[in-house]
């Protein structure tokens, strides 16, 4: 029984030993760290890296890259904002936001699967196109609208926890389900592993990356309405940066680029590790140039903790 | 590289100066010219370190950083009276200390490119802003000004520095064993490494000179100020890799050379120059690169030089020996 819970120990990701690590440094340091208020505001803060986090963690599973998410999470909400602040109501603005995650990801994915773009080269330019829309779309103000139902999402609560933190947890919930539960979800790693064979063995790969990069759209437009439902505005550049910062959740987690190896219990931990610095550093009175110098030496720590057990 | 290559940029450059002259009249201003030049001398010596990397098959996005940390550490020195020698030998020495780490872990603990130089970049843009504590350091000693400000023979300083660190890094590349490692390995790591070339020294020297050449970038842009704040550079990254990819720099690495990457930055800096001229908002410019970049990029990937992800986004293989 013993052997059993260890080597199930063996197999979690490093980081979650790390972020247990600066969890309890920080409970001894901070006093009010381990509040149920602030554990719970810790959560809130990183459900939309979380969320984004999990779609890139798929894309890199499959061999690619998706530097569009930051962008389009900005569209996502100035499209949101479009239709809030002329009062066309909630569910337009939702449906077209989400439709638009989707539509993306499918454009994407046929640049990448069909016509046979580098994912690099089509997520940066699809990056710019998205970028310049969202710009466009108030000539580059933010759009405000006045008090909706929509700042619910990220505003409200539901049984007295944020209504984030169940949206992220739905969130994982279905993703989890998908890659671990699901044809699809073995052949995410497949085609990033082997896509040849999987070629070979009949799945139609084509189909199958499409896919992935539609549920990494679908899941840029949900954290990009999350994250304008908290601001309560659009703002057209919000999203700037939210790829690289989904990007290192993904590798401090033990997904690389290598394609096909790591997995998404390791990116929660990373993106809520990211978070728990900028919270725990925040609660000891640290300003944000130290919290970006911790980032910057726990992203190298994590990396090198993944690189050095693995050989 | 080519010769061929290089030409068609040349013209490109020539193209593009024709061009804006035609639609701007101040565009062929002797100001404006010096101006010019003055302004691609940073992006230059940028650029060149960011092609050494990129030779290497890497990356370095954490050049704006180091920009921004060793010019911030030694202004807090020359402020305080510190003589001119040792307050350029500190930011030095600390360029050569962020790129040495930068290429210690890409070298030895196989740590991809891309993340280890995204670490960096946090990590010394933090301590830029907590050494300068939110302050401005600005009004630098005459002599410190010679170096951004200054003039020799009536050709602006920051043109020598960076024509004299091209020619350098020119006859590095071209005339010692560093440069021809550099190439090899950048084309094939496993038979230069099979062959007897100290590949993990090679990359570790590549990036400590970019971060060397960073900081030096840094002295310079201080001096033209007259000031050291912890915000600068943060688009250099982009703007050195959109030099080198314009230069014929291959991202897959093994191919290019500094040659190229000088006029990369002689073509950005009159895209820029000229859309400031006609009054194009900055808030598009980004674009202007970006779209430049791509182009550049894609037609890399369609020549058949590089192939799937770019390589600076995985670890580098390198086995014992």
């Amino acid at each position: 029984m013993m052997n059993f819970y260890l080597n199930y120990l063996k197999k979690l990701p490093h980081v979650v030993y790390l972020f247990a690590g600066i969890l309890a440094l920080f409970a001894i340091l901070a006093p009010n760290f381990l509040s149920m208020t602030n554990l719970t505001n810790l959560v809130l803060q990183g459900s939309v890296l979380l969320i984004i986090s999990l779609g890139m963690t798929l894309v890199m599973l499959s061999n690619g890259i998706d530097l569009s998410v930051g962008a389009l999470m900005s569209l996502t909400g100035m499209i949101a904002g479009f239709f809030l602040s002329r009062e066309f109501g909630l569910i337009p603005a939702l449906l077209t936001s989400i439709l638009i995650g989707l539509l993306s990801g499918y454009l994407i994915g046929f640049l990448v699967a069909r016509l046979d773009f580098p994912p690099f080269i089509a997520t940066f330019g699809m990056m710019g196109i998205f970028e310049g829309m969202s710009l466009f779309m108030n000539k580059g103000e933010s759009i405000y609208w006045k008090e909706s139902v929509f700042n619910f999402i990220g505003n409200g609560y539901l049984l007295q926890i944020p209504f984030p933190i169940w949206l992220a947890a739905l969130v994982f919930f279905i993703v989890y389900m998908l890659l671990y539960k699901t044809p699809f979800g073995v052949n995410v790693f497949a085609v990033g592993g082997h896509e040849e064979g999987l070629r070979l063995s009949g799945v139609n790969v084509k189909r199958q990356k499409i896919l992935i990069y539609m549920v990494s759209g679908l899941l840029a437009s949900v954290g990009g309405l999350l994250l304008a439902s908290r601001i309560a505005s659009g703002h057209p550049t919000v999203g700037i940066g939210h790829e690289f910062e989904a990007i290192a959740s993904s590798v401090i987690g033990g997904t690389s680029f290598m394609g096909g190896q790591g997995g998404i219990i390791g990116t929660v931990f990373g993106a809520l590790l990211i978070t728990l610095l900028r919270n725990g550093l925040n609660l000891l009175g640290f300003t944000t140039p130290y919290q970006y110098c911790a980032i910057g030496l726990i992203l190298a720590v994590g990396i090198t903790l993944n690189t050095l057990y693995k050989r | 590289m080519g010769q061929s290559k290089l030409l068609s940029r040349l013209i490109l450059l020539v193209f593009l100066g024709l061009l804006l002259s035609l639609l701007s009249p101040n565009f062929l201003k002797w100001n404006n010219f010096v101006n010019i030049f003055r302004q691609a001398a940073i992006l230059n010596i940028l650029g060149i370190g960011m092609t050494l990397v990129i030779l290497t098959g890497g990356i370095d996005l954490s050049n704006g950083a180091v920009l921004a940390l060793s010019s911030c550490v030694s202004a807090i020195y020359l402020k305080d009276g510190g003589p001119m020698v040792i307050g350029i030998a500190i930011a030095l020495a600390i360029g050569l200390a962020c790129g040495m780490i930068n290429g210690w872990m890409i070298a030895r603990i196989l740590i991809p490119p891309f993340v280890i130089t995204y670490a960096m970049m946090f990590f010394a843009r933090g301590l830029a802003y907590i050494v300068l504590q939110g302050n401005i350091i600005y009004g630098f000693s005459k002599p410190f000004r010679f170096f951004g400000a200054g003039q020799l023979f009536t050709i602006p300083t920051p043109i020598l520095l960076s024509v004299v660190i091209l020619a350098l890094v020119y006859f590095f590349l071209r005339y010692t064993p560093f440069g021809a490692d550099l190439y090899a390995l950048g084309s094939d790591e496993e038979s230069s490494r099979l062959s007897g070339i100290k590949v993990r020294n090679r990359i570790m020297l590549a990036y400590a000179l970019s971060g060397v050449l960073s900081s030096f970038a840094g002295i310079i842009y201080m001096s033209r100020l007259n000031a050291a704040e912890p915000v600068i550079g943060e688009f250099f990254p982009l703007d050195a890799i959109a030099a080198v990819v314009i230069g014929g720099t291959s991202l897959a690495g093994g191919e290019g050379g500094v040659i190229g990457t000088m006029i990369g930055a002689l073509i950005i800096t009159v895209i820029i120059n000229g859309m400031n001229l006609l009054g194009i908002p900055s808030l598009l410019q980004p674009f202007a690169l970006g779209g430049i970049i791509l182009i550049m990029v894609a037609s890399q990937y369609l020549g058949g030089e590089l192939k799937g992800l770019p390589s600076f986004l995985k670890p580098r293989t390198i086995k014992k020996g």
